[in-house]
C-alpha cells in the first residue's frame, strides 16, 4: 500500500468521523466519545503522514496561498486539540479515567464553541487543498466539480443559518440543541452540506490566491 | 478523485441509512410527538392514542425537582431563568398544579447543590458519572397514594438528574398513571420518558411535555394545549 492510498484513506476516515461526531443526537454520548478518540488518533496520524510539510515550516517562499494554508493549519491544530482536551475532560465513557481536570462548566461551553470552529476550519482546510489534490484532473472535470461544490455550498449556507451554527461559534447559543425528531440520514447529509460551504470557501480562496501568484511571477 | 469522492459519499449514505434504520433511541413510544410551533415544546398524545384517565375521582399529585439555585442564575445563558423567583421546572409544576388541582410536592435534596450554576453543573456531572443516588428530604405526601402523578424535572447533562433515579427507586407506581414533564435547553426529553417507562413497567407513562427552560414563562398556552389533550 503506497503512502498516497494510506493518506487518502485517512482523509476519508477523518471526514466520515467528522460527520458522525457532529451528529450527537444520532450517535448518543458514548459513541460520540469513542468517535472523538478515533478522530484524535486520525489527526495525529494525519500529521505524522504529512510530517515533511510540518518540517518545511518557515522554509522557502511564503506566497499568499501558503500563508493562508499555514495560518489555517495552525488555527485548526489549536482548535482541534483544545476541543479534544475539553472533550476528554468531560468523558464519562471512553476515557473517564483521565477526565475531570477542567471544570465541567468550562469544558462544556468551550467544547461546544471550539468544535464548531474546528468544523469550519476543517472545511476551509479541505478547500484550500482541493486544487492541489485535483490538479491532474482535466479542465472540464475541475469545472464540474467546482459547480457541484458551489451548489452544495449554497445549500450548506442555508443550513448553517437555519441550524444556528454561528451562534455556537460565538457562544451566543450556550447549549447544544438536538433535534431528536430529525431523521438520522438527514442529520448526516446536513452536516455534509454545511461542511461543503466551508470547503467551497477554502477552494475559492485558494483559486483566487493562486491566480494572483501567477500574475506576480 | 471523483471516484473516491463518489465512493465516500455512497459509503456515508449507506451508513447513515443503516443508522436511521436503527432508529432514534429517544423517540417516545406510541404517538410521535411534534414540535408544532417550533418553540421547543413537544405536544403529547396518549401512549395508546386514546384520552387518558379523566379527572373525576382521581387523586392527582404534581411532584417535581427544580434547581434550587435560582438566585445565582446567569441571566445571559438563559438556561434556568428566574421565572417569578422560581426555577423554570418549578414554574411549570406550579402552573400545572393550578390547572389540574390536587396536591403538589417539591423534591429537595438532603445535600444542597452549590449556590453557583457552574457548581451545580459540576456536582450533577459527578453524580451522573458515579451513578449516584442522592437522597431527598421526606415529601409531605406519599406519592403511591395517588392515581395520577405529574412528574417534573430539568435535563441535567442530557438526562434525568440522579435524584430522580432515587425518586423512582423509592416509590413503586404500579397501576398508576405517570405524566412526565421536563425543561431543557436543547435536548428535548432526551429519551427520559422511555427511561421512566423502564423504571415503572407496571405504570402507564404518557408522552410528556418538554419545554425549553428559557421559554418557560412564555409557555402557558402550550401547557394549556397539552393539558387539554390529556383531558384536564
Amino acid at each position: 500500500m503506497n503512502s498516497f492510498i494510506i493518506k487518502r484513506c485517512v482523509d476519508a476516515a477523518m471526514t466520515l468521523v467528522l460527520f458522525l461526531l457532529m451528529a450527537y443526537q444520532v450517535t448518543g454520548g458514548a459513541l460520540h466519545e469513542w468517535l472523538g478518540i478515533a478522530m484524535t488518533a486520525l489527526v495525529i496520524f494525519h500529521n505524522i503522514l504529512n510530517r515533511s510539510r510540518l518540517r518545511a515550516f518557515g522554509k522557502g517562499r511564503y506566497t499568499p496561498y501558503r500563508i493562508a494554508l499555514t495560518v489555517n493549519d495552525i488555527l485548526l491544530l489549536l482548535c482541534f486539540f483544545a476541543t479534544a482536551l475539553c472533550g476528554i475532560s468531560m468523558s464519562s465513557h471512553a476515557v473517564a479515567f483521565i477526565s475531570g481536570f477542567l471544570p465541567s462548566s468550562v469544558a462544556r461551553a468551550a467544547h461546544l464553541a471550539l468544535s464548531h470552529w474546528s468544523f469550519a476550519l476543517m472545511g476551509i482546510h479541505i478547500g484550500l487543498h482541493l486544487p492541489q489534490m485535483t490538479a491532474k484532473a482535466g479542465k472540464k472535470v475541475k469545472t464540474a466539480l467546482l459547480a457541484v461544490l458551489f451548489i452544495f455550498a449554497a445549500a450548506g449556507m442555508f443550513l448553517l443559518i437555519k441550524n444556528g451554527f454561528f451562534g455556537y461559534m460565538f457562544l451566543q447559543t450556550r447549549f447544544a440543541f438536538f433535534d431528536y425528531e430529525k431523521n438520522s440520514a438527514v442529520v448526516i447529509i446536513e452536516n455534509m452540506l454545511m461542511l461543503a460551504f466551508f470547503v467551497f470557501a477554502g477552494t475559492a480562496a485558494a483559486l483566487i490566491m493562486k491566480k494572483s501568484n501567477k500574475k506576480s511571477t | 478523485m471523483k471516484k473516491i469522492t463518489a465512493l465516500i459519499i455512497a459509503f456515508v449514505m449507506i451508513i447513515s441509512l443503516a443508522g436511521c434504520g436503527a432508529g432514534n433511541g429517544s423517540e417516545p413510544a406510541g404517538e410521535a410527538t411534534s414540535d408544532a410551533d417550533g418553540s421547543g415544546v413537544t405536544q403529547a398524545g396518549g401512549s395508546d392514542g386514546t384520552q387518558p384517565a379523566g379527572t373525576e375521582g382521581k387523586k392527582i399529585l404534581t411532584v417535581y425537582f427544580s434547581s434550587a439555585n435560582t438566585a445565582a442564575v446567569d441571566a445571559v445563558s438563559s438556561a434556568t431563568p428566574s421565572v417569578k423567583n422560581m426555577g423554570s421546572t418549578e414554574y411549570i409544576a406550579v402552573y400545572i398544579n393550578s390547572k389540574v388541582g390536587g396536591d403538589i410536592a417539591k423534591i429537595t435534596p438532603v445535600k444542597d447543590y452549590p449556590e453557583s450554576y457552574n457548581g451545580t453543573l459540576d456536582a450533577a456531572k459527578a453524580e451522573r458519572d458515579g451513578d449516584e443516588r442522592p437522597e431527598f428530604r421526606n415529601l409531605d405526601v406519599s406519592p403511591e397514594d395517588y392515581d395520577v402523578i405529574f412528574v417534573g424535572y430539568p435535563m441535567w447533562w442530557y438526562t434525568l438528574p440522579m435524584i430522580m433515579y432515587t425518586f423512582f427507586d423509592t416509590y413503586d407506581f404500579s397501576g398508576k398513571t405517570i405524566i412526565p414533564f421536563n425543561t431543557h435547553e436543547g435536548s428535548g426529553d432526551g429519551g427520559t420518558y422511555n427511561e421512566i417507562r423502564e423504571f415503572e413497567p407496571d405504570a402507564t407513562v404518557y408522552d410528556g411535555l418538554a419545554v425549553r427552560g428559557g421559554s418557560a414563562e412564555k409557555s402557558d398556552e402550550d401547557i394549556d394545549k397539552w393539558l387539554a389533550g390529556l383531558g384536564y
